[in-house]
């Protein structure tokens, strides 16, 4: 047998759901119906913006679930280890219903501002979120962001402080996600650049990465650098710069050379460049042990490499999903940038 | 130029191909976590997105624009084709053309180039 069942205990965790959490369940799929039925009323192909918002935070929730973990939640409510789709589209909902609303009602702003009202709505959205997974006994945290979050809990919602900055990164990612593929869905006319502005592009790109890295520094250890460029915890400006660059660069390269290009080709070159220059220097990283992913992170690993390199499966796939967001979130500001009028 | 094509269109079936079987590898990945069989949810999608881009990439890079007059036959470069795509899209949405061409300017592409774009439209 090539593919053997999955036995580590990211896979043999406590699935059974004690009935508040079914009752929780129950509660997520009446309100995401709700949601599309209010969504239906006032927006355009909401069923594709509410896909776009679901690939977005499962994307997200694909390669970070060894640091938060989703417990109990009944066998029919999981995708992948304990990645549960209920949560996904229960997440897409609350995050599309404020998105939409402001969008269309405030549509007379600049986007920066309905940008940033959108952000602290559905950061506000995502704590009650939080502190209902977390008090309903769905949530737990793994060893490694135990550590990050240090025992500080905000008082009654035990909810980690912390929240209070990987929400909103969490948030302005997939809001930045489903704004970039809005465009697309929206069929908005994009005016061609000639030449893609360095420095924004390059503080975007830095922004984006710097944050991201930030929020899942405790799946990954950077290790062997030298001691001065490391920034906080383990996060070094060689590696997160190195990061940076390498986006950076390949966002200017498709730009460059492709100019025709529309939005869907752009994003999947972006990506797919990205991913071939990101492969081999983390299969180097790894080997070489400038990289050391944590035990959450490891345990979840099937055992599987790409083939002739050190890199296991699971951080191949990823590679591009985390680059995924990451370009969208570059592609949809340099968009604000060269669209203001 | 028939042989680069064929040899890019060989190359873009291989990449797909290959992220195909990278998707299908994480589809079993996923459905050997468990009993849950709710991986297809997201697997069968994920296929369809990396077949719609790749297509989209290929529409992209071969799906240049000849511009023929009586006595000429112009091969458009990757700038003149997203120019003359925006100068198209914003015509049929109602743009002046003082308004594509400034906001073609504020894009950074040069009056001689815009004008010549404008030139080869007239063409056809």
């Amino acid at each position: 047998m090539i593919f053997q069942p999955c036995s580590s205990s990211m896979c043999l965790f406590d699935k059974t759901a004690t009935l508040p959490i079914i009752f929780f369940e129950a509660f997520i799929i009446v309100g995401v119906a709700l949601s599309l039925l209010f969504l239906l009323k006032i927006e355009k192909r909401i069923l594709a913006r509410f896909f776009i918002v679901s690939m977005g935070i499962f994307i997200f929730e694909f390669f970070t679930h060894p640091l938060w973990w989703n417990y109990k939640m009944g066998n029919w409510a999981y995708v992948y280890r304990d990645v549960s789709w209920l949560l996904t589209i229960g997440w897409a909902a609350l995050i599309l219903v404020p998105t939409i609303v402001i969008d269309k009602y405030l549509k007379g702003l600049k986007e920066w501002k309905k940008f940033l009202i959108t952000l602290i709505s559905i950061t506000l959205l995502g704590l009650i979120g939080e502190t209902a997974v977390v008090n309903l006994g769905i949530r737990s945290y793994s060893p490694e962001a135990q550590e990050v979050i240090a025992g500080l809990y905000i008082p009654f919602l035990n909810i980690p402080w912390a929240a209070f900055y990987y929400i909103p990164v969490f948030m302005a990612l997939i809001v930045s996600f489903y704004k970039y593929w809005s465009l697309v869905i929206d069929k908005q006319l994009i005016i061609p650049v000639k030449n893609l502005k360095l420095l924004s592009s390059f503080a975007i790109s830095a922004l984006g990465v710097f944050l991201f890295e930030i929020m899942i520094e405790a799946m990954v250890t950077n290790d062997r650098l030298p001691s001065w460029s490391y920034i906080y915890r383990d996060v070094s400006f060689i590696m997160t710069g190195g990061w940076v660059a390498i986006i950076w660069a390949s966002v200017f390269l498709v730009d460059k050379l492709f100019a025709n290009f529309n939005l869907t080709a752009k994003f999947a070159s972006y990506v797919i460049v990205a991913t071939i220059i990101t492969l081999p220097i983390e299969a180097f990283l790894i080997a070489n042990k400038f990289r050391l992913y944590g035990p959450s992170a490891t345990d979840n690993f099937s055992g599987y490499h790409i083939p002739f390199t050190t890199i296991p499966a699971e951080v191949a796939f990823a590679i591009p999903f985390y680059l995924s967001l990451i370009v969208s979130f570059i592609g949809y500001w340099m968009f604000v940038i060269y669209n203001k009028k | 130029m028939k042989i680069i094509k064929s040899i890019a269109n060989i190359v873009i079936l291989l990449a797909a191909l290959a992220a195909t079987g990278f998707v299908a590898f994480f589809g079993i990945l996923v459905m050997t976590c468990g009993k849950s069989s709710a991986g297809v949810l997201f697997f069968i999608p994920l296929i369809i997105l990396i077949i719609f881009f790749i297509s989209n990439i290929r529409k992209a890079i071969f799906g240049k624009k000849e511009v023929v007059s009586e006595n000429k036959k112009i091969t458009l470069d990757n700038n003149q084709q997203a120019v003359l795509d925006y100068i198209n899209q914003a015509k049929n949405r109602g743009m002046a053309d003082m308004e594509i061409t400034n906001a073609l300017l504020g894009a950074g592409w040069k009056e001689d180039f815009i004008a010549d774009i404008y030139k080869i439209m007239s063409l056809k």
